[in-house]
């Protein structure tokens, strides 16, 4: 015969259950809801955009958290893409160039160069960097500069060779497939010391 | 000369709970480490590589396009197996810990035990879910980073998917370790008998290769997830070897990780079980306590020891076998 006491044990154990159930149901909700990186919390392309593409409103939506939705989409606007972004795929402040770029860029087209040592700076050029290309022409002695080029990808162009992707002024289009057709190609950045930062 | 007998102490049955205390000390000590000096947070990125960088580098050639699918296809597989051995799991804890409590008093009702494991699953699963929220503010860190700039792209939930097959994997680890503690438990301790400790070392095996295993196969799992971002990147690119780089140091500090917690579980519980056994040898043949366990087959040889140690381990060993089988693969289909 079960005592009064003991059954008050089992009882107190299946509340606990209960308890720990409802507990669980509640968190699983907030993880599925509230979970940071949801989908439905971030900034997506409402269609597909190309890279060096100065974002508006109208191609941007938020997905989730609409008291977050112009503050976030703001951040983002009036600003190039660096990369290409297909429809409904996330746009983050990584992937758009610096709003004081945003003349830079404004009448931009993307040329790409084969990657080499020199292009590459020894592998140590990034996405979004600005440097300069001189190319001196096979023989020749005269170079030509290019001066505040963004990088915009480095990326495989087949299977065998990497190629660098550069912003240049639309104006310069022909000088430079003139100046890098058959021509050797040096990158360079500059080294931004401490001194000259501060000025 | 006598040895006079003294009671046990109460605190003794602190000791039933080491399978849940070291193992909680482990998970907690690396969670310390990771936010002092590894947490990325959008005002202190620490990722090696942006965002940019490697939707920069994600490549369109055939090949790679292949290679995605290919790169799906396994993490679909593994997820699926992962899913079930995280069932299997809190169904084995279940049993062992059915197996090896007492039957409770008659008076009290048959099915308190089945209550007393519904209890300890649903509060693994309380905790797993707290620690998968807690962890989900962590966006920034470099695995986060290139699973949402490449997979994330087209599979916008794969965070969220991550973030529930990771706790359902923690409450299979937790019930198993309770399912250990269980397995030391004992009312009394002079009730203990030779069958009775047989019953509990064999009990104990179950937990050692069954929580191995499933954190073997969360290694996996973890190793096809993030195998399936890098393959949206060349190999033969720049970007593409660096990511390659960071996802073995990834996938081997999780195994290491899993490691020390099979063995937080496992090893405390087998050492005290040990001690039992060698206690009972004592009182049983005090000339010859060897002699006895010989006799009853509770000695351990190294052939007996090998296939614990292998299992220990095992989610170590995981990341780079799955990485061996996947080039052995390659060479198969050229």
């Amino acid at each position: 015969m079960a005592t009064p006491e003991k059954n008050r044990s089992v009882k107190r154990a299946a509340i606990l259950l209960g308890v720990l159930v409802a507990l669980g149901g509640v968190l699983l909700w907030w993880l599925l809801t509230r979970d940071p990186t949801d989908p439905r919390s971030r900034v997506v392309a409402k269609r597909d955009l190309p890279a060096l593409r100065l974002l508006t409103n109208a191609d941007l939506e938020m997905r989730g958290s609409p008291e977050l939705s112009n503050s976030a989409i703001e951040e983002l606007t009036n600003r190039h893409l660096l990369v290409g972004v297909k429809q409904g795929g996330e746009v983050t402040r990584e992937m758009v160039a610096p709003s004081e770029s945003k003349q830079l860029l404004a009448d931009a087209i993307a040329v790409a160069i084969p990657m080499s040592a020199t292009t590459s700076l020894a592998g140590q050029l990034h996405a979004g960097d600005m440097v300069d290309l001189v190319t001196v022409p096979k023989g020749g002695t005269q170079a030509k500069t290019f001066e505040n080029l963004m990088v915009l990808s480095i990326a495989p162009a087949n299977k065998d060779a990497n190629a660098i992707t550069l912003a240049i002024p639309r104006t310069q289009r022909d000088d430079f497939a003139l100046a890098v057709t058959g021509g050797e190609l040096v990158l360079t950045r500059r080294i931004i010391v401490a001194n000259q930062q501060s000025k | 000369m006598s040895i006079e007998e003294t009671p046990p102490s109460k605190w003794r049955r602190i000791t039933y709970l080491l399978p849940l205390i070291v193992p909680g000390l482990v998970f907690v000590t690396f969670f310390v480490f990771y936010s002092q000096f590894l947490f990325c947070s959008p005002n202190d990125p620490c990722t090696p590589l942006t965002a940019a960088e490697i939707l920069s580098g994600t490549s369109n050639l055939d090949q790679t396009r292949v290679a995605t699918y290919v790169a799906r296809a396994s993490w679909a597989l593994i997820s699926g197996v992962h899913l079930l051995a995280c069932l299997a799991a809190i169904v084995t804890a279940g049993l062992v810990i059915y197996q090896a409590l007492p039957e409770p008093e008659p008076e009290y009702p048959k099915n308190l035990k089945w209550l007393l494991i519904l209890i300890v699953v649903a509060a693994a699963a309380d905790i797993s879910l707290l620690v998968a929220i807690w962890v989900s503010t962590d966006v920034s860190s470099p695995a986060q980073t290139l699973l949402r700039t490449t997979v994330g792209q087209m599979v916008p939930s794969i965070n969220r998917y991550n973030r529930l097959a990771d706790a359902l994997s923690l409450t299979g680890t937790l019930s198993l370790a309770v399912a250990a503690c269980a397995t030391l438990w004992q009312r009394d301790a002079a009730e203990e008998n030779e069958t009775e400790l047989v019953k509990r070392v064999n009990l104990l095996r179950p937990v050692l290769y069954v929580s191995a295993a499933t954190l073997a196969i969360a290694v996996l799992k973890l190793s096809a997830t993030l195998g399936w971002a890098a393959s949206y990147l060349s190999p033969d690119s720049e970007i593409g070897k660096s990511v390659v780089i960071l996802v073995r140091g990834i996938v081997a500090s999780m195994g290491t990780f899993y490691t020390l917690l099979v063995a937080g579980v496992y090893v405390p519980a087998a050492l005290l079980l040990r001690a039992r056994i060698r206690k009972l040898a004592k009182s049983q043949k005090p000339d010859d306590p060897d002699g006895w366990l010989a006799s009853h087959g509770l000695t351990l040889s190294f052939p007996q020891y090998l296939p614990r140690v292998i299992a220990l381990l095992g989610p170590l060993l995981a990341g780079p076998l799955a990485e061996l089988l996947s080039k052995a693969a390659l060479a198969f289909t050229g």
